[in-house]
């Protein structure tokens, strides 16, 4: 039987790392995936989940209970991708002031090399173009299976803003998509 | 359907595919009839992606997870002193890795040394039942067919060290705990100590650039700035913080320590088209200031 994630919180507390282990290889799908339109890239994402779950060892005392260890880790995430975010934009934008040339921002691995199907690339395209709100709540919601009070919970807001940012986002999604076909 | 309240049910409903068509169109009140078809299309290619074709590999995830593993028990190595009797040995390894660090053979009988000589040395003291300086993980092994086991393995050394401040491995390692997420208060320690070199100067504009704390950025600028360094990339930096950085503080600072050579009509110009509150003003109004008295 699985152990949950509570219990493998416990157990990482008590000093086992192994089930520290036991919990990133639950979460690295779900963490890379949050912060991957953050970060600069493949590599970038990676090493970003890496620094997220190396964050969240840290403070994992101070995990509650009150939600789950998924929505906890993905709240995280979206600081951390958030903050990454801000970070990249200072930077260019004090390379766009001093007319310093720079590469340009590389992409994860486009969706069209690995997912089957156009209407499947072109629904998860016009998602990574969207605001990083209605993405999130779109990809926690229906790529990450998440229930809508554990939406709200990563999104640190209310059922009914989560629904509303849900149902907006999707409305925003179909126009992308209709736009782009 | 200007509260979100007045719609959780029927959102719910839409999202789960029990939407009856008159409750679909109430949800959708004013929209064109097609859009909840569309709608539960995308919802439906949407459920349909599998995420985890979007993320790398078992083998790169097992390798991030390791990384962290790895931080984790060097996070929380044993304090200081506890291995004092590992001071020789510690020293030893780092003669080894300064003299890796900077390609000499000059450094007598510990140049010799390999780190597995190190390992082993430390392996013969745990043996004699003293505790080693070194953490092993990630091995791999197999038998050979001769019956030896060849083996790899990943080796974390603790070292205690006492160096003076200028010394070329101090100043390596301060300069690595200020770009890579040491502490708030040991990347400030980092600052003070800092000795010279480009390195070094670099992990200090890094730091001035893009820390994430106020003040680790302003206590680096002024390591910069005392240093006076005229290299171009300290210039460039002070620019970068004029121009980018929220702190006014940091941004007048900035323009104090500019050389005049990069006080010019470009910098006004580029302020005067950033300028839109007090603090900018402020910033612009230094700016035109140190032009004048470059002028005269």
């Amino acid at each position: 039987m699985q152990v949950d994630d509570e219990e493998l919180v416990r157990a990482t507390l008590a000093g086992e790392l192994s089930a520290f282990d036991e919990l990133m290889q639950r979460y690295e799908r779900l963490v890379y995936s949050l912060v991957v339109s953050f970060a600069d890239g493949h590599d970038g994402a990676l090493d970003l989940t890496q620094e997220i779950f190396f964050k969240a060892y840290r403070k994992l005392a101070a995990f509650d209970g009150r939600g789950t260890v998924k929505a906890w880790l993905a709240r995280i995430a979206i600081h951390e991708g958030i903050n990454q975010a801000k970070s990249a934009t200072r930077r260019q934008a004090r390379h766009d002031a001093w007319h310093v040339v720079r590469p340009t921002h590389t992409l994860a691995p486009q969706d069209d090399e690995i997912l089957s199907g156009e209407r499947k690339r072109q629904v998860a395209t016009a998602l990574e173009r969207l605001a990083p709100r209605h993405r999130l709540a779109i990809e926690l919601r229906y790529l990450q299976e998440m229930g809508i009070p554990e939406v709200a919970s990563v999104l640190e807001c209310s059922e009914g803003v989560a629904r509303n940012i849900l149902f907006r986002g999707l409305r925003k999604l179909r126009r992308q998509v209709a736009q782009a076909s | 359907m200007d509260h979100p309240d007045n719609y959780d049910a029927l959102i719910d409903a839409l999202f789960e595919g029990r939407a009856t068509p008159e409750e679909a169109a109430r949800l959708l009140g004013d929209t064109a009839g097609d859009e909840l078809e569309e709608l539960a299309e995308i919802v439906d290619t949407l459920s349909r992606i599998d995420p985890s074709l979007r993320t790398p590999s078992e083998s790169q995830f097992r390798s991030a997870r390791k990384a962290v593993l790895d931080r984790i028990v060097a996070a929380e190595a044993p304090a200081p002193g506890r291995f004092s009797r590992w001071l020789p040995l510690a020293a030893a390894l780092a003669a080894f890795v300064v003299g890796l660090a900077i390609g000499r053979s000059d450094a007598g009988p510990a140049e010799t040394l390999t780190l597995t000589d190190l390992v082993e040395r430390g392996a013969r003291q745990t043996a004699a039942g003293m505790s080693t300086p070194f953490r092993y993980s990630n091995l791999r092994l197999r038998e050979l067919d001769d019956g030896n086991l060849a083996m790899s393995v990943d080796v974390a050394a603790e070292l205690d060290l006492v160096r003076p401040k200028d010394d070329l491995l101090v100043n390596d390692i301060l300069a690595s705990s200020l770009v890579n997420d040491a502490s708030l208060g040991t990347r400030l320690k980092a600052v003070r100590y800092a000795g010279a070199g480009p390195h070094v100067r670099r992990a200090l504009i890094a730091a001035a650039l893009d820390d994430p704390d106020f003040s680790v950025r302003l206590r680096a600028l002024e390591r910069l700035i005392e240093r006076n360094a005229p290299a171009a990339e300290t210039q460039e930096a002070l620019l970068a913080v004029i121009a980018n950085e929220e702190s006014v503080v940091m941004r007048l600072l900035a323009l104090e320590a500019l050389d005049d050579d990069y006080i010019g009509s470009d910098l006004i110009e580029t302020l005067d088209n950033e300028t839109a509150g007090d603090g900018e003003a402020a910033v612009l109004w230094y700016a035109r200031q140190r032009l004048d008295r470059r002028s005269l």
